[in-house]
């Protein structure tokens, strides 16, 4: 995949810090959240560490990168993003939380959105998977988490029929690695861009960015 | 003589519908629209234990 800067529109031609069993979470930021919200952060969290996941969000990176960028590097490194919105959010800020959402779903990322109380998500959110705050919020918190390793299954599957396509294997193989961690995917990876005969591509090329994840 | 094609297909986790991919071309070629698998295509089983 090559990935395109939303700063300047160039090509992203350096190595990215991939994140393995991360989740992205995407949430209003501050001290002035809605108490029900800076419940959900914890409850989710919880979650995701019980499920041996790491959690990241805007205020985790410090880098002397512009914002938006390094907002950017997180959702494009993570394999998992969680939105968080809740009525009490300010427009502007829920504009953020679904265009972040939006990188994510473009870059193959799993994704799901966490409703708290009576908001409406846009039509154009009408496919992606939500969790509401109900009786039924936990188990369906854990569904969706454990649903990850069915889907790292399906990517891994993809990868290896699609071999006659390699840099489509190697995303494929790369999104297994993301969702599972396990370093039998990149060397995977390594083994179809042995077999491509690329070896005198430079470290910048879209085919080695790719394959060194 | 045209070389024969090798057809599987998978079950999308997600989407909970079967996506058909032709192997020979690397590419998938069709996704299934209702439940169930594509009649007369093998399905694809996993290859490898993870570690």
């Amino acid at each position: 995949m090559i990935f395109y800067r939303p700063t300047d529109g160039d090509v992203h031609n350096v190595q990215m810090n991939w994140r393995p069993r991360t989740c992205f979470l995407m949430l209003a930021m501050g001290d002035q959240l809605p108490d029900e919200v800076k419940r959900m952060k914890q409850r989710v969290s919880t979650a995701l560490t019980r499920a041996k996941f790491d959690v990241v969000d805007a205020a985790s990176a410090t880098t002397g990168k512009d914002y938006l960028l390094k907002i950017w590097t997180l959702a494009v490194s993570c394999p998992v993003g969680i939105a968080i919105v809740h009525e009490g959010i300010k427009p502007e800020t829920m504009a953020n939380i679904y265009y972040e959402l939006g990188w994510m779903q473009a870059y193959g990322r799993e994704t799901v959105v966490i409703k708290i109380g009576d908001v409406k998500l846009p039509s154009d959110f009408v496919r992606t998977e939500y969790i509401a705050l109900d009786a039924n919020f936990t188990r369906n918190l854990k569904g969706f988490l454990n649903s990850l390793g069915d889907r790292a299954d399906y990517y891994e599957r993809l990868a290896s029929l699609l071999e006659q396509n390699p840099l489509l294997a190697i995303d494929y193989m790369r999104r297994a690695y993301l969702l599972t961690g396990c370093s039998e995917f990149k060397h995977n990876a390594k083994h179809i861009f042995d077999s491509m005969g690329l070896h005198d591509t430079t470290g910048a090329s879209i085919e080695r960015l790719m394959v060194n994840f | 003589m045209s070389k024969k094609k090798d057809i599987v297909q998978v079950r999308n986790p997600r989407s909970g519908h079967f996506v058909k991919i032709d192997r020979t071309a690397g590419k998938i070629i069709d996704h299934k629209k209702s439940d169930g698998a594509y009649k007369g295509v093998p399905i694809a089983r996993k290859s490898s234990k993870r570690k």
